[in-house]
């Protein structure tokens, strides 16, 4: 990894449901999957928080998306990973593949 | 859609508000989208959550970094009340200090009072349908008093519930007099055991933490426990299915509950099955002993079935009695008129019940109204304190506003502003109440028996009761200095001259003062006079002797060795007398029965009168000291004496005798007994010295349980050691421990409520002393500051540091001298009440205002006195340089 990416538990839970969910990620669907892949309950304001947080630091982009009639009319705000964060998320997995592998492998032998 | 399904529209105009624009929309709608999931899940609680959603954005930084707010005009101003709030703060580092300190002494009383009161008034609503369970009580005339009890027959509940259809249940529960519990080596008192019918605990809705509520006491000889119980003899095992042995009968645990409510008016650490004595019961209706409680149907009329109870009384109550006392049924009849059935509510039990049954100490609402004023007086006080000072020293602020009335400020703003600052002084002061609330809740809990924590106040409904009620504190307190600073004239206060309406402000500053110190010394003189209550009370000659008086419990263990190890202790030199009888003064007497005089039948003026009983032996009214008025003591010299009674005065009186003439009478009792009276003693208070003394009759045989020795006051020594040495010798089955008090000791216990009464008094009047003690600190440390220039200018013309300080400090003495006037007729009347409680009381003398008012004087000397003292010896050459 070229410069440390700081990325918290729940960021990277998110990051990865907006990976997930591809072109219907927003608020309430993330919360909802987080609920159903992960067994996590969290309160909407903690989703849009976390939102926030990797938007700044660019790991996710966004966009307001369409209205519908069960959101009262109102538009939501679609996310999409960028290039960069799909890379940290990346880094991230290899680096806990390669220490899983160091640990199994005494065990092994 | 259904209206109903709307979410809450002000949420949303909230967020509205509150939120950035850009991120209204989307809030918006994942907060309605969620609730459309939500109402289709959990419908019940889908506005809640989405509430609780709304606000959770409150506490994410993302949503005020961008928010509209900060960059509004209102919103810098506020930052800068903050700031002035802050400077001034600074400034004034005393007054300000005394401010949030007597502020937060009294939300400090004012929470810890108002969680008392809370848990006064919320007592038995724990069970499912705590409004629409009763109690069953009796009402009876006898000697012409009503007198009540809780409790009634074992027949009662089981026939209310049958004879009347709008009854759903019922439930009954009678205490367990067992006196030890085995578990292998673990023999413990097991102090706290009901019986109670099968359904009791889904009745009650007491949840089990194992076991089937609906079997757990549905055969005999099953126990449910508590926790706290079940560990006390299993420690950490499985209690479930463990047998306790009480002598050679074993009881199952068939269930374990967590613990009974604190706020419950009754608390058994354990449960027996009703089943287990149900074959012994005969459903009897005349006499007391069952605490029963009724279901109604809900919106069932209570009042209107009282009014049907006398039926039930004509049928089963009349029988019994004519069977009982031998007389016609319209006899009978006529005694049962003042026999009545009553319900009372289960909440109402704990502050309206006075019985002397109660399952527990009863509350009382009077405390609760006392106490809610003291602690709406105590905040008062503070509040008193607050806008005393802020207008005080409002003369210093009159710059400022000026010049912010000259930038533009419309009174408006000013009155915001200073709203602003007493509403953050009122913050601050909570947050050290808090503080305070913590330091002091173990003492509080110890003064009012309950075991609060301090998580109570922490709890999101009570916090946001706290934070309301402060704001209002805040606001209110804030109101009056802000209308007065605001209403300054621009001119008048940038040129320096009059800060407004002097004298005006003056009266109001001063009958303040005086509204604080008739509190305070009102409650000075309470506290005297509780305390001289309770002396009077515990020195009070009851006509016993409780002194030096061992009283060794559980005797009845011995068995047939009881005499003998009574006898050998009489033996003992140091011992004086010695008596069996578990019968002993101070302790509330169970046995009493239906009296008449023999003699005065058919003279159309005989009455039948309820009496205690007393079981003693030859030697009881020797170890106890108790006088005889007339006639003779026990005697083993006469065996007739197995049907003789000694009487009290008081019984002399109501069976219409006189001391004299009532020797060698006849009484005849309930179950037709009869019996001649040989002696008379002096009343001796044979219940609680609260109470008159009322009939007793005392009686030998069936006085096992206890046996009281009158010691030699010079030397106990080891006294107690060779007693325990007696015991074990005499006690073959080995079960039950040597144990023992003193009767004095025990007769102490009687005051707890008198002297917690006295405590609390006592703390309250302290911090109302206090707070009141600080605001006049406060102002007349303001006052002399003002009055520099005329104290210098009158020691220049030769006045004295004594004639400067008289003249500081007489304007607040007069002051004080008059709250103290006004304070004693209050006193007075309120005292005379509570006194009127107590069959024995004392008068309030006119020494108690003489102390109270000295100790107030003394109070406001030492608060003003420093100061006054400081500019009176001041240099006048460095007040009069400026």
């Amino acid at each position: 990894m070229s410069n440390r990416v700081y990325l918290g538990e729940l960021e990277e839970l998110i990051l990865l449901m907006v990976a997930l969910l591809k072109d219907e990620a927003y608020g309430v669907s993330i919360t909802e999957m987080l609920k159903k892949t992960a067994n996590r309950e969290i309160t909407i304001s903690a989703t849009h928080a976390a939102l926030h947080r990797l938007e700044e630091k660019g790991f996710v982009k966004s966009k307001m998306g369409g209205a519908s009639a069960e959101r009262g009319g109102r538009r939501k705000r679609m996310f999409s990973i960028t290039a960069y964060g799909r890379n940290t998320l990346e880094d991230l997995r290899d680096t806990r593949a390669t220490i899983w592998t160091m640990i199994s492998k005494p065990a092994l032998s | 859609m259904n209206k109903y399904l709307q979410p809450p529209d002000w949420v949303d105009k909230f967020i509205d508000r509150l939120a950035p624009p850009a991120l209204a929309e989307e809030i918006r709608g994942d907060l309605y989208e969620l609730y459309q999931l939500d109402l289709e899940r959990t419908p019940r609680s889908a506005k809640r959550k989405y509430v609780t959603n709304a606000f959770g954005f409150l506490f994410k930084r993302f949503f005020w970094n961008s928010t509209n707010l900060a960059s509004s005009t209102s919103f810098s101003m506020l930052n800068n009340y903050f700031l002035i709030a802050w400077r001034s703060l600074v400034k004034n580092k005393t007054f300000y200090l005394i401010n949030i300190f007597g502020l937060s002494v009294g939300l400090a009383c004012a929470l810890l009072i108002g969680s008392y009161i809370h848990s006064e008034l919320t007592y038995d609503t724990y069970a499912e349908h705590s409004d629409d369970i009763y109690r069953v009580e009796i009402r009876v005339l006898g000697n012409g008093n009503w007198m009540e009890y809780a409790t009634v027959d074992f027949g009662v509940g089981s026939g209310i519930a049958e004879a009347y259809p709008e009854v759903v249940s019922f439930t009954r529960l009678s205490h367990w007099y067992t006196p030890y519990l085995r578990y292998n080596d673990i023999v413990l008192k097991a102090e706290s055991i009901a019986v109670a019918d099968s359904n009791f605990l889904d009745f009650f809705s007491i949840p089990l933490v194992s076991g089937n509520s609906k079997l757990a006491l549905s055969e005999p000889n099953q126990l449910v426990v508590s926790r706290d119980f079940a560990r006390r003899y299993f420690g950490s095992e499985d209690p479930m299915g463990k047998v306790l042995l009480a002598g050679e009968t074993g009881y199952k645990i068939t269930g374990v509950f967590d613990r009974i409510p604190e706020n419950s008016h009754f608390k058994f650490d354990a449960f027996l099955s009703g089943e287990t004595f149900m074959k012994f019961r005969r459903p009897s209706w005349s006499n007391v002993g069952e605490t029963t409680y009724i279901q109604l149907a809900e919106n069932a009329d209570a009042k209107a079935l009282e009014q049907k109870f006398p039926d039930l009384v004509r049928k089963h109550v009349v029988p019994e009695v004519q069977a009982d006392m031998g007389v016609g049924r319209e006899e009978a009849e006529k005694a049962v008129n003042t026999f009545v059935f009553t319900l009372r509510p289960l909440r109402d039990i704990h502050l309206g019940s006075h019985t002397s049954d109660e399952l527990t100490p009863a509350g009382d609402i009077r405390y609760v109204y006392i106490f809610g004023a003291l602690a709406v007086f105590i905040l008062l006080l503070a509040c008193v304190n607050f806008i005393n000072l802020s207008t005080a020293t409002s003369a210093r602020r009159t710059r400022e506003i000026g010049i912010r009335k000259v930038m533009g400020s419309i009174r408006q703003q000013l009155i915001t502003q200073f709203l602003t600052e007493s509403v953050l002084l009122a913050l601050c002061a909570m947050v050290l109440a808090y503080t305070l609330v913590a330091g002091l809740l173990p003492m509080f809990n110890q003064l009012t028996g309950k075991t609060t924590t301090f998580s109570y106040f922490l709890q999101p409904m009570n916090a946001a009761w706290v934070v309301g009620g402060t704001l209002v504190v805040g606001i209110l307190s804030g109101v009056y200095p802000s209308f007065l600073l605001s209403s300054f004239n621009t001119v008048q206060v940038l040129k320096g001259s009059a800060t407004g309406t002097a004298g005006r402000k003056d009266f109001l500053r001063s009958s303040l003062v005086v509204f604080q110190f008739a509190v305070s010394s009102a409650l000075i003189a309470a506290t005297l006079i509780v305390y001289q209550q309770l002396s009077y009370m515990q020195n009070k000659n009851l006509g016993y002797s409780k002194e030096q008086v061992l009283v060794i419990n559980e005797t009845r263990a011995l068995r047939e060795n009881e005499k003998n190890f009574r006898n050998d202790l009489a033996n003992d030199s140091r011992v004086i007398n010695a008596s069996v009888s578990s019968h002993m003064p101070g302790e509330r007497n169970m046995q009493g029965t239906q009296a008449y005089a023999k003699d005065r039948v058919g003279d159309g003026q005989s009455t039948e009168i309820h009496i205690d009983i007393f079981r003693i032996d030859y030697d009881y009214l020797n170890t106890l000291a108790i006088e005889l008025a007339y006639g003779r003591n026990f005697s083993r010299d006469f065996p007739s004496d197995s049907a003789a009674v000694v009487i009290n005065e008081a019984a002399a009186y109501e069976f219409g005798w006189t001391p004299e003439t009532a020797v060698d009478k006849k009484i005849i009792t309930s179950g037709q007994w009869e019996y001649r009276v040989v002696g008379v003693v002096k009343n001796f208070n044979y219940t609680s010295p609260r109470q008159k003394v009322g009939p007793l009759v005392m009686m030998l045989r069936g006085n096992r349980g206890a046996v009281l020795v009158k010691l030699n006051a010079s030397d106990i020594g080891d006294f107690i050691e060779n007693a325990r040495t007696l015991w074990d010798k005499y006690n073959m089955n080995g079960d039950i421990p040597f144990s023992y008090t003193f009767l004095d000791e025990k007769f102490k216990a009687l005051y707890t409520a008198e002297e917690r009464t006295g405590k609390i008094f006592t703390s309250f009047a302290t911090l109302a002393v206090i707070i009141a003690g600080l605001g006049l600190f406060g102002l007349s440390t303001y006052s002399a500051e003002q009055r520099t220039r005329e104290i210098g200018i009158r020691k220049v013309l030769g006045a004295s540091s004594r004639t400067v300080l008289l003249m500081l400090s007489r304007q607040f003495m007069l002051l004080v001298l008059l709250a103290f006037a006004i304070a004693v007729p209050l006193v007075l009347w309120a005292m005379n009440q509570w006194l009127n409680d107590f069959a024995y009381r004392v008068s309030i003398g006119w020494w108690i205002f003489v102390i109270a008012a000295g100790i107030s004087c003394l109070i406001a000397f030492a608060s003003m006195g420093i100061q006054a003292a400081k500019a009176a010896t001041a240099n006048p050459v460095k007040s009069l340089r400026n």
